[in-house]
């Protein structure tokens, strides 16, 4: 759908050269089909006319009057390049003298940067719908990484998004990786030529991260927000990433990390996978293998969607065996109590223990889980948690309770653990473990972490690991094996 | 800027709420600005769904294209100050026991000292009453008639007195036809719109209504009137912001009616005359609002327009008007200036602020232009030049467009913000900054200070919501 | 401040001035329009701006330039603008168009053949592809065009048609009137009649003000130039003379002399001569 504006200026002078070099600058704005600036003669108004660049602002202009008019594909592309073609008018950078203080509103941040094309949204949820809206108007794409956004209004910013060809990344979206850029909490990884669509955020930071430590590399990273494949949205932004990512010829391959799709919606986006022309894994935790479409890989773990995309498989990188660990522990050891900053990782390692045969419950339970099973994870991320604290991922010192309870707990065997890096995270996450472990008796649980992180983060990987494993605490590959290892011995302890 | 744009450029970003995820992404090499976030300042759900509807909702055309008409007619505005006449011929209803006054309708027992005391001096120089005391009963008993000057095409500062004797400034603006009123600045210290009503007050009342007024008129008449756009512009490049520092103004005003004051009487009338308009820095400020009056007028009622179109105090209430909504007033509780005061005085002798010469900013003047007048920004307490540019900038943020005409040198030559959006002041909680000056609590002690007010957000929350639901 | 003389000042720009006082309209880089009472404009610009009828060339290579808005007045041919002196207009710098021609109908056309390539060579395209059509058929419509018909939509058309504030068509309707003049056309005069009443409603007041002059037959030096040269059929003259019109204005000096020697062609292949014979001693 096309949009023309015309802006008329009353008796206003400038000399051709600009003016022609104005028009020029318009017309090459991004999303501009055409554009002039003339004077409203009658002669002019029918060539604007015939242009299809005129409306009723300008054929009310007069011959002493400036009409700028332009067609653009789109609103935002429409009012970006009048709010340029104004600015050259007005002259004067009013932005540019007196204080350099930050712009107070969305709008006047995209004529201070107007090449801007992704908001990142992390207010409060119930002002991040408004101002979702607003970036929309302008044109931009959106991240939305706040939460609490209801469902109709998510459905109805995805519905506007897809009608203009943008795409909504959220809410709740905590990660992406666009063309190198980590937006949100992301790790710092190389660029390759793996592209992946995510309906959560440390799925998509513990896949991105094992497939650097195998060599790959990440194009993008696109998160779509938890619910994004539920029914009620029908996967818009997730079919929107597929559509520009299946367009870009640097993706190699594409991979989908979700829960379950929602039955509407799952024929929908497999079949768009399976025909998208590049090769397919799908992470799906808990999904029924034999119901993917031909074509598509299926992968029941991060750990496995990272192996698979790489064709390569993680060194194990702890020496103690099952056995040995579980030699240290009294009989009456037998629980695993998982302590998890990051929801997809504690999804993660409740699938490994029930494919493992162990039962799980969790307040985030995944496929399978059950509600009063003796092995319990939690997901401390989760709403019930986090209400009026910090995420635990940027504080972690909100599982240290948790933790010490798990340590002075008598049944407990293993307390599993996740440490998430990158950017946004805690600047020492490691330490924060050891302090509380530090006060702990010498007979405890036996503790099982993996960290989520490269060497290039802002912590490194080596530096967390070391501090961990200073601190008593056996550091495993990836979170797939921490829980492998801790299903090992909760089986020898129950034995 | 398509997805598609964004997979094949990277992302350029905009920061919406943590400032830190910005941070991160500068720290990769990426482009992106954080806005300074703050939630919004209305949390009543029918406002803020107003205004959404109003900014972005099913609303937002027929209000954009509103808007853009209200700024071409302010923008078309061809003000000239053409004559000087007693209210009582210019407008029609104001005879014997009627007073106009500042800001929004207000009785006689919800009006502040100085509005009271200004009434009783009011009635005492037309001669209703002979003394202040008898004044003073007359104006309680009912028998007076109370009504604001925007209700006639007029304006008044302060407290804004007009009764049918005073001698009325006439700005005619040409582009569209309309007149507007107000009366002549009596100068400084012990004066009327600041609640003075003794006999020094009254009688200088009187000399502007036997000399200054017929003076002008006949030398305004001589002249052919005096054009008020090209004054604006220069005073603005002379330091003027036409609210609280006219004195360049006043200085342009004077060299314009004084070959001509010279003409049409003898040499010590006008030696007098010229004197009493060369001592009174502010004595362009009234000419300043008659022109926004005269300038603000075809601005009202263009359908769905929410541009503001009167912004006003009576010392107790602050009030705007919206073009959209035609006459209605939108009113709330008015705020206490921030400010510096006058030696010996302090914020408990300020009486809240007062007064229509708030229609300065509504035209993109006053606090709108402090950026250039540095000398106000430091006299009202604003602080240095570039908290005078920033002040300017936030108002850019509220308004529909700039003034091409009046332009800021300071600012390379931009245009004065133009046009208040209720919309935006709502959905920015940035409200219309004004510069004003602090009057005493009591009659007739007169201006004490002067600072900055902002106008309540309460207005303008009451406006979306009219306006919304009048076009629903 | 000493006022620097005027080099150049044409004769309507000094009609302009004699009404003693107005106002400053426009201001462009280097140039500002001034207006008198009556609304008529002349054009301040330094001493690099081409002679023309409502040009007032001053003697000095950059010129403080007044305001829009600022006041203007003329008293004993001295010009000021606020508070400076502007110009002093001295007799001898008062500039006229040249006097018409005795055209030779070969000379014109030998001189076409030189000057039509060298055009043709600067073509400069508007943005729009509906500009260059209406022009093109405006010109067309001009040739056809019987001068005691009322004039046709079409040729109207050319009248305030293209970008910027001169726009194209009335740079190329200059040319045309003037050079039509030049030939001692009688279709000129009727061309001018048709033209005059639509300058208020159908272009810009600057682009009005240089249309006017061209219908009483004067236009920038460099038209003039050009026509002489063609007439000469001289080609050293018009290839210079082209390429400095390339240099004048954005686009306006290339349409001038696109209009120019399209009146020159109409005029040699039409009746024109025949016309132009019967109206000759």
């Amino acid at each position: 759908m096309s949009v023309i504006i015309n802006e008329v200026r009353k008796g206003f002078y400038l000399d051709s050269v600009a003016l022609m070099r104005m028009s020029a600058d318009i017309a090459a704005a991004d999303g501009v089909d055409d554009a002039v600036l003339m004077i409203g003669t009658p002669s002019n108004k029918q060539i604007m006319a015939d242009a299809g660049l005129l409306n009723e602002q300008g054929e009310r202009a007069s011959a002493n009057d400036l009409v700028i008019a332009l067609r653009a594909g789109s609103e935002g592309d429409a009012n970006r390049a009048i709010a340029k073609a104004k600015k050259s008018l007005d002259g004067g950078t009013l932005k540019s003298t007196g204080s350099n203080a930050l712009p107070p509103t969305l709008a006047s941040a995209c004529t201070q940067l107007p090449a801007a094309n992704l908001a990142l949204i992390s207010t409060p949820g119930s002002y991040a719908t408004r101002e979702a809206k607003a970036a929309l108007r302008q044109g931009l794409n959106v991240m939305i990484f706040s939460d609490n956004v209801s469902l109709a209004d998510e459905a109805a910013l995805k519905q506007q998004a897809a009608s203009n060809g943008l795409l909504v990344m959220g809410p709740d979206c905590g990660t992406a990786i666009i063309g190198g850029r980590a937006l949100a909490f992301a790790n710092a990884v190389p660029q390759g030529g793996t592209a992946v669509i995510a309906a959560s955020g440390t799925g998509l930071q513990e896949f991105s991260v094992l497939l650097t430590r195998l060599g790959g590399g990440i194009r993008h990273a696109i998160g779509v927000g938890g619910r994004d494949l539920n029914d009620d949205i029908g996967a818009i932004s997730t079919l929107t990433a597929i559509d520009i990512l299946a367009a870009d010829s640097q993706v190699e391959q594409i991979v989908l990390i979700s829960k379950p799709p929602g039955a509407a919606t799952a024929n929908r986006v497999f079949e768009k996978l399976a025909n998208c022309g590049k090769p397919v894994i799908a992470c799906v935790f808990g999904y029924d293998e034999s119901s993917l479409p031909g074509g598509i890989q299926y992968a029941g773990t991060l750990k496995a969607a990272a192996e698979t995309a790489a064709n390569a498989t993680i060194p194990a990188n702890q020496t103690q065996s099952a056995n040995a660990l579980a030699a240290t522990l009294a009989s009456t050891r037998t629980k695993i109590r998982g302590l998890y900053t990051g929801g997809t990782l504690c999804t993660e390692a409740q699938i490994v223990l029930q494919q493992a045969g162990l039962p799980v419950q969790s307040n985030a339970p995944a496929p399978g889980a059950t509600t009063n099973a003796a092995h319990q994870l939690i997901d401390l991320g989760a709403d019930e948690y986090t209400m009026g604290k910090p995420h635990p991922m940027i504080e972690p010192a909100v599982r240290t309770e948790s933790l010490q309870q798990a340590i002075e707990s008598a049944d407990v065997a293993v307390i599993l653990i996740d440490l998430v890096l990158g950017y946004g995270a805690h600047q020492n996450p490691a330490d924060v473990v050891a302090d509380a472990l530090a006060a702990a008796p010498a007979e405890r649980p036996i503790v099982i972490a993996s960290v989520c992180g490269t060497n290039s983060d802002p912590q490194s990987l080596q530096q967390q690991t070391a501090s961990l494993q200073n601190a008593g605490v056996i550091v495993c590959a990836c979170n797939a094996d921490a829980a492998q290892l801790a299903g090992e011995i909760a089986q020898l302890q129950a034995g | 800027m398509s997805a598609t744009d964004l997979l094949n450029n990277g992302p350029t970003v905009i920061g919406v709420g943590l400032k830190g995820f910005i941070d991160d992404l500068k720290s990769q090499g990426a482009d992106a600005i954080a806005v300074d976030w703050r939630p919004p300042a209305t949390s009543d759900p029918q406002v803020l769904d107003s205004a959404d509807r109003l900014t972005s909702g099913d609303l937002s055309g027929s209000v954009e294209r509103g808007n853009q008409k209200a700024l071409e007619n302010m923008l078309a505005a061809d003000p000239v100050l053409i004559d000087v006449r007693p209210a009582g011929e210019l407008i029609e209803s104001l005879g014997d026991h009627k007073i106009l006054h500042a800001g929004p309708p207000v009785e006689w027992p919800d009006m502040c000292g100085p509005m009271q005391g200004a009434i009783c001096g009011a009635i005492v120089l037309e001669g209703w009453a002979k003394d202040l005391q008898a004044a003073e009963r007359l104006a309680a008993s009912g028998k007076i008639e109370f009504e604001p000057n925007h209700h006639h095409a007029a304006v008044g500062p302060m407290t804004g007195m007009t009764t049918q004797s005073m001698p009325l400034m006439v700005v005619e603006n040409k582009a569209f036809g309309n007149r507007a009123y107000c009366a002549i600045n009596e100068g400084l210290g012990k004066v009327m719109r600041f609640g003075g009503n003794d006999d020094s007050v009254l009688d200088r009342l009187r000399w502007l209504e036997s000399t200054l007024g017929p003076l002008m008129a006949d030398a305004l008449l001589a002249s052919e009137g005096v054009g008020l756009k090209n004054i604006i512009a220069r005073g603005l490049s002379m330091g003027d912001e036409m609210h609280q520092r006219n004195v360049a103004c006043t200085s342009l005003i004077l060299r314009e009616l004084a070959p001509a004051i010279a003409r049409v009487t003898d040499g010590d009338t006008a030696s007098e005359v010229l004197t009493f308009i060369a001592g009174n820095d502010q004595f362009f400020l009234n000419v300043a609002m008659v022109m926004g009056k005269a300038i603000m007028d075809p601005v009202r009622d263009i359908k769905n327009s929410s541009v503001v179109t009167a912004m006003a105090r009576n010392g107790t209430k602050f009030g705007i008007r919206v073009s959209g909504c035609g006459d209605q007033w939108f009113v709330a509780d008015v705020e206490m200036p921030r400010g510096l005061y006058f030696p010996g005085f302090s914020e408990k002798d300020a009486n809240p602020d007062m007064g229509d010469s708030t229609i300065v900013e509504t035209i993109g003047l006053g606090g709108f232009a402090m950026a250039a007048s540095p000398a106000v920004a430091g006299f009202v307490g604003a602080g240095s030049a570039a908290d005078a540019v920033a002040y300017t900038n936030r108002m850019i943020e509220i308004t529909v467009g700039r003034n091409p005409e009046w332009t800021i040198p300071a600012m390379d030559f931009a245009g004065v913000p133009t046009g208040i959006d209720v919309r935006q002041v709502v959905n920015t909680g940035i409200t219309p900054t004004i510069n004003t000056g602090i009057a005493h609590r009591e009659p007739g002690i007169g201006q004490v200070g002067a600072g900055v007010v902002n106008a309540p957000l309460a207005c303008f929350e009451q406006a979306c919501v009219a306006l919304a639901e009048q076009q629903s | 401040m000493a006022s620097a003389s005027a080099r150049h000042c044409g004769a309507v720009a000094l009609r302009v001035l004699e009404a003693g006082c107005g106002e400053t309209i426009a201001v462009f880089q280097s140039t500002a329009y001034l207006a008198n009472s009556a609304g008529e404009l002349l054009c301040v610009g330094p001493a690099s701006m081409p002679p023309g009828p409502i040009n007032l060339c001053v003697e000095r290579e950059t010129l403080l330039l007044p305001a829009p808005g600022d006041s203007w007045s003329f008293d004993r041919r001295r010009l000021s603008t606020g508070n400076q002196r502007l110009a002093t207009i001295d007799n001898e710098a008062i500039w006229h168009p040249p006097a018409t021609l005795q055209p030779q109908a070969d000379q014109l056309r030998a001189g076409l053949a030189i000057a039509l390539p060298l055009l043709r060579q600067l073509e400069t395209l508007p943005s729009l592809a509906t500009v260059q059509t209406t022009l093109h058929a405006g010109l067309a419509a001009l040739g056809e065009w019987q001068s005691h018909d009322p004039l046709p939509q079409r040729a109207i058309a050319i009248l305030g048609c293209g970008e910027g504030l001169t726009p194209a068509g009335d740079d190329i309707l200059c040319g045309y009137l003037v050079a039509l003049h030049c030939l001692g056309d009688p279709a000129a005069q009727q061309l001018a009649t048709a033209v005059k009443p639509l300058l208020s409603t159908h272009t810009s007041r600057i682009s009005a003000a240089h249309l006017s002059a061209a219908c009483e037959g004067a236009a920038v030096q460099l038209i003039h130039d050009l026509i002489d040269a063609i007439a000469r059929n001289d080609r050293d003259d018009t290839s210079a003379t082209i390429t400095a019109l390339n240099k004048y204005g954005h686009s306006s000096g290339y349409y001038a002399a696109l209009g120019a020697t399209q009146a020159i062609a109409h005029f040699t292949n039409s009746g024109s001569q025949t016309r132009n014979r019967s109206h000759s001693p």
